[in-house]
This record gives structure tokens, sequence and C-alpha cells, in this order.
């Protein structure tokens, strides 16, 4: 920050796009619930959004492991016609 | 809560377990849609994939578990009046109506377009017809407007080894028919016998099973000429020679003890000395007890008949029965 004839001082162009980069920050000292949960609602809601997470996965793997297992036959198929 | 937390308090959000969701799926149910369905898919005469076929088991589990979850979500009045239901997670208050609905509907999605991908379209279409079948003819219109509920609806629980045979197939064929058959005339007898023993319950509930609209005496006369029509038909697989000897002697020997334990339902008073009203599924009253045999025991006479396939083809335990298939 360097200061101009009226005394004032004077951002560089990069201070200020620091700054607005860190206003849009959110802040994640904050909670950002916007309900209040009880330890049992926030343990039950922990084990359901794991379980999602392993089922999405699970169903990914599946949908990639089908496709290879479908293509090989059908490549295996062709190279027999 | 600090002074400066002004947040509201979360009564709305659920304490629901992954286990409550997994109940949602009537986990005993799907254990018997795995069992037929393995069997459907064995007895085919198509050497599968395995893999493939393992993952045409698991589509078929989710979906049938989807099924439970609508019919949950859709019975949630029902189930609350009923002693027999009333500690599902509906009823209980962990899991929402709008929740089950949203679980049942993106399960039964999931399953039906990975079966697509892991068999074939016709078992996908199958499969997506008895979700629908169980979720909207049986659980929305049938059970509640008439008697023959279960004789119509027992096709959405039949469909499993059809589901099975034609995943390995591609095609729907007269043995495919014969295993439909199979679980479609057993379900009336099997769930007679229960509702004999509970028509306290679905009285309660305004639930027009058998022996709440017709009478115990009625359901005992049905329960045995279904047990009579199912037990021979039993015998279709040894004459198209899907069943061996072993299933041969399996059906005869388990239809004649199915076939006494409807005649002693006949002969008994059953479903006339009021329900069992506390207690648990086989909680039965003195007098109910041959329709508590007849339900316990269907369930593992299809068990056994469906096990002598596997058996059979899995095994190599076939032996063609002479001059017959």
């Amino acid at each position: 920050m360097t200061e101009n004839e009226t005394g004032k001082s004077k951002k560089s162009v990069g201070e200020m796009i620091e700054e607005v980069i860190e206003s849009k920050q959110p802040d994640y000292t904050q909670s950002t619930e916007t309900v209040r949960l009880t330890p049992e609602q926030e343990k039950a809601r922990s084990r359901r959004n794991v379980v999602i997470a392993l089922s999405l996965v699970g169903f990914m793997v599946a949908v990639f492991a089908i496709t290879v297992v479908r293509l090989s036959q059908n490549i295996a198929a062709g190279a027999g016609a | 809560m600090t002074p400066s937390d002004n947040r509201a308090e979360g009564e709305a959000v659920s304490t629901a377990s992954p286990r409550d969701y997994f109940d949602l799926m009537k986990p005993r149910v799907m254990t018997l849609v795995v069992f037929t369905a393995f069997a459907g898919l064995i007895a085919a005469p198509v050497d599968a994939d395995p893999f493939l076929a393992v993952m045409s088991i698991l589509c078929l589990a989710v979906g049938a578990g989807a099924a439970g979850a609508l019919n949950m979500a859709y019975d949630a009045d029902i189930d609350a009046t009923m002693q027999r239901t009333r500690k599902r997670p509906i009823p209980r208050g962990v899991v929402s109506v709008a929740n089950a609905y949203g679980f049942g509907v993106v399960a039964a999605i999931l399953s039906v377009l990975l079966m697509a991908l892991a068999s074939n379209y016709l078992a996908a279409g199958l499969l997506a017809f008895s979700i629908f079948f169980y979720a909207v003819i049986y659980t929305m219109i049938l059970k509640r407007s008439t008697p023959q509920n279960i004789v119509i609806g027992g096709a959405a629980g039949a469909f499993p080894p059809m589901i099975g045979w034609v995943a390995v197939t591609g095609e729907i064929s007269l043995d495919a028919v014969i295993l439909f058959m199979i679980i479609f005339l057993w379900t009336p007898p099997h769930s007679w016998a229960l509702a004999l023993y509970k028509s306290g319950d679905y009285a309660a509930a305004n639930v027009p099973m058998m022996p709440v609209a017709k009478g115990a005496k009625s359901t005992r006369l049905q329960i045995l000429l279904y047990s009579i029509v199912l037990v021979v038909f039993a015998g279709a697989p040894v004459l198209t020679g899907l069943g061996g000897a072993v299933y041969g002697a399996t059906s005869l020997g388990g239809g004649a003890l199915f076939l006494l334990l409807a005649w002693r339902i006949f002969r008994s008073r059953a479903g006339e000395a009021g329900s069992a009203e506390e207690g648990a599924l086989y909680a039965v009253r003195a007098g109910d007890k041959a329709a508590r045999d007849l339900f316990a025991y269907s369930i593992g006479y299809l068990t056994v008949l469906f096990a002598a396939l596997i058996i059979e083809h899995a095994f190599g335990a076939y032996v063609a029965i002479p001059g017959v298939g």
C-alpha cells in the first residue's frame, strides 16, 4: 500500500483483488445449519449420508463393471463371427 | 446454544437410521424374492455370466424392496392400526410418508435401469411392471376394495422366478410361466391362513380380506380348494422336464403334507375364535392353530420346491423321470 499526494493510502490492484476474493469467502467458523439439531439427529443424518454416498458409489461401480463385461462379451462375439 | 444462535429447533429432522430404510424394503419378502428368482435363473437352460446373473438378482431384490417401500408409504394408516405392522418405520414415526415414497421411487428407477443394463429390456420391463402391479394395482386399488385382493395381487409376488428366467434367456417360455403359476396359486392359501388367525387385525383396519368379507367357513373351504389346485399344478415341472426325480419326490411329499394341513384347517374352526390380537406373527389362540401351522408350513413348502430345482440344475442332481417330460 502506498501514500498519494493528499496523504490518503492507495491500494494496489493486487490488494483490491485480494479484498474482493476475501469478501466472498463464506465464514466457515459459523454454522451453516438453518435448524438446531439434537446430537441424535446429527448422528442419524451422518449415518444416512454415509449410506447414500456408498450406494451412489456402488451404483456407479455396478454400471461401470456391467458395461465392461457386456462390451467384452460383444467384442468376443464379434471376433468369433 | 450460544446467545446469538437464533436457529429454529430441528424437530422435523428425521432420526431414521439406514436400518429403518432397509426395513421399509420388507427384508423377509426380499429373501423369498431373491431365492425364487435365483431358482428361475439357475433352472433356465442357458449358461449365464455369473457376474451379470448376480447383478440381475440384486436388481430384483432392490426392485422388490422399492415396491415394499411404496406399499408401506401408501398403507401407513392400515399399518398403524394393525398389531402385526404397527412397529414398522412409518407408524413408529421415524420415517415420513413422503420420504418413504421418495426412497421407493428412486430405488425402483435405479433397479429397473440397472436390470436393463445387466440383462435385457424384457426382464427390465417385467421388473418395472411387477413393481407397478404391487404398488398401484394391488396396494392402491385391490387391497381395500375386494376380498380377491391377494388372489389377483399375488401375481406381483409370482414374477421373480419368471424375471430370473427371462434375465438369462431373454424370452418367456412355458417353464417360466409354470414357475410363475406355482407362486400365483400358492399365494391365496398362504395369505388366507394368516388372515384367518389375524382376522380381527384386518377387520379393525377395514381391509376386506376373505375371512373378514366372506367369513371363516368360506375361507377355510377356499384354502382347501386352492391347495388342491396348487399341489396338482406343482407337478407340472416334471411333465415339461424342468423338474427331475428330486423335484418330483419333493413335490409329491411336500404336497401331501400341504393337503393334510389344508384339510385340518377345513375341519377346524380356525378364524372363528377371534384373532390373536397381541403378539408376533406366529402368535395364535388355540382354535387357530391349524391356520398358523399351514401359514408357517406354506413358506417351507415353497422354499423346498424351489430348492429342489436349484439342487437339480446347479449341483448336477437332475435325474429325468423315465417316460415323463
